[in-house]
């Protein structure tokens, strides 16, 4: 097992801020998720049209813009554990064990690859239901963004903060090919 | 023993298993133009079967690293990757491509949500 032999650098406000929006995108996640399953036991909710509309209360491109400014500020306001390539083959280099980090590396590649075996079942459920004519994964979230259109927006705003806190490539290095 | 295994690891970290992955990928996106075109399937079912070509790709080339980082495990973690990866882009641009891609991906996402 390794062992950090350095002491840790202190929260910064770069630390303090990610913290912030990791809870506040955390918050609203779970708000919406509560706020979901409270309407669905009042039947007295909001519902949607069978298929759900296309259009909705607002229009489409403001959740386009409201989605891609909540990825763009996830991967502004997220503390990179690693800034860039070099550090970590340095990173690499330091382990002690290579085995212990081969280890390591296998685990988080087979999960990469449950994650991807994951999403490609969804997608061919996607691709079957909208062949059936059977209600798709998306009609979902149509029917949300017609039945409550601002949740939805919330929800995805949170959703696509978190994928641009870890969708991140680091910075290549200026003094290697 | 330890020689003969990491020669075996490095012909298979040569097989140009990427090319391999990107032929299927444009072979799924062409049968989806074709079949949209000639009214075989509607669009979103034909763009959807796509994905599943180009997510199962994906997954075939992490299984692929998985196998061969599992062979190789007792000797490094990264004998699965080739030496150098050359991107035909600038070096600043490379950070840039995932945004890039993202926004690309959401605005084809709205095409067939609308």
């Amino acid at each position: 097992m390794a062992t950090n032999t350095g002491t840790e650098p202190a929260l910064g406000f770069r630390g303090v801020l990610s913290i912030a929006f990791l809870g506040l995108a955390i918050g609203i996640l779970l708000l919406v998720l509560i706020w979901t399953v409270t309407a669905a036991a009042d039947p007295a909710a909001a519902g949607c049209h069978n298929a759900p509309l296309r259009m909705t209360r607002v229009p489409q491109l403001l959740g386009i813009l409201i989605c891609i400014a909540g990825f763009v500020l996830g991967r502004v306001t997220a503390r990179p554990k690693i800034d860039s390539r070099s550090q970590v083959r340095s990173w690499v280099r330091d382990r002690n064990s290579t085995r212990e980090h081969a280890r390591a590396a296998v685990f988080v590649q087979a999960c990469l690859a449950a994650a991807l075996l994951f999403i490609a079942c969804l997608i061919a459920f996607e691709a079957v239901t909208l062949n059936r004519g059977v209600w798709p994964i998306t009609y979902y979230m149509r029917c949300a963004s017609e039945a409550a259109t601002w949740q939805t927006l919330a929800a995805a705003f949170a959703f696509c903060l978190l994928t641009g806190r870890w969708m991140w490539l680091p910075s290549t290095p200026k003094d290697v090919d | 023993m330890v020689e003969r295994r990491r020669r075996r690891v490095e012909r298979l970290r040569s097989l140009r298993v990427g090319w391999a992955a990107l032929i299927l990928i444009g072979a799924g996106v062409v049968y989806a133009v074709v079949v949209t075109i000639t009214g075989t399937l509607d669009y979103g079912t034909a763009g959807f079967q796509a994905a599943v070509v180009l997510t199962g790709t994906m997954l075939g080339l992490a299984l692929w690293d998985l196998f061969v980082a599992t062979i190789a495990r007792s000797e490094a973690a990264y004998l699965a990757l080739p030496q150098r990866i050359k991107v035909p882009l600038p070096r600043e641009a490379v950070p840039l491509l995932s945004p890039v891609l993202f926004a690309i991906g959401i605005l084809i996402g709205h095409q067939y949500w609308h």
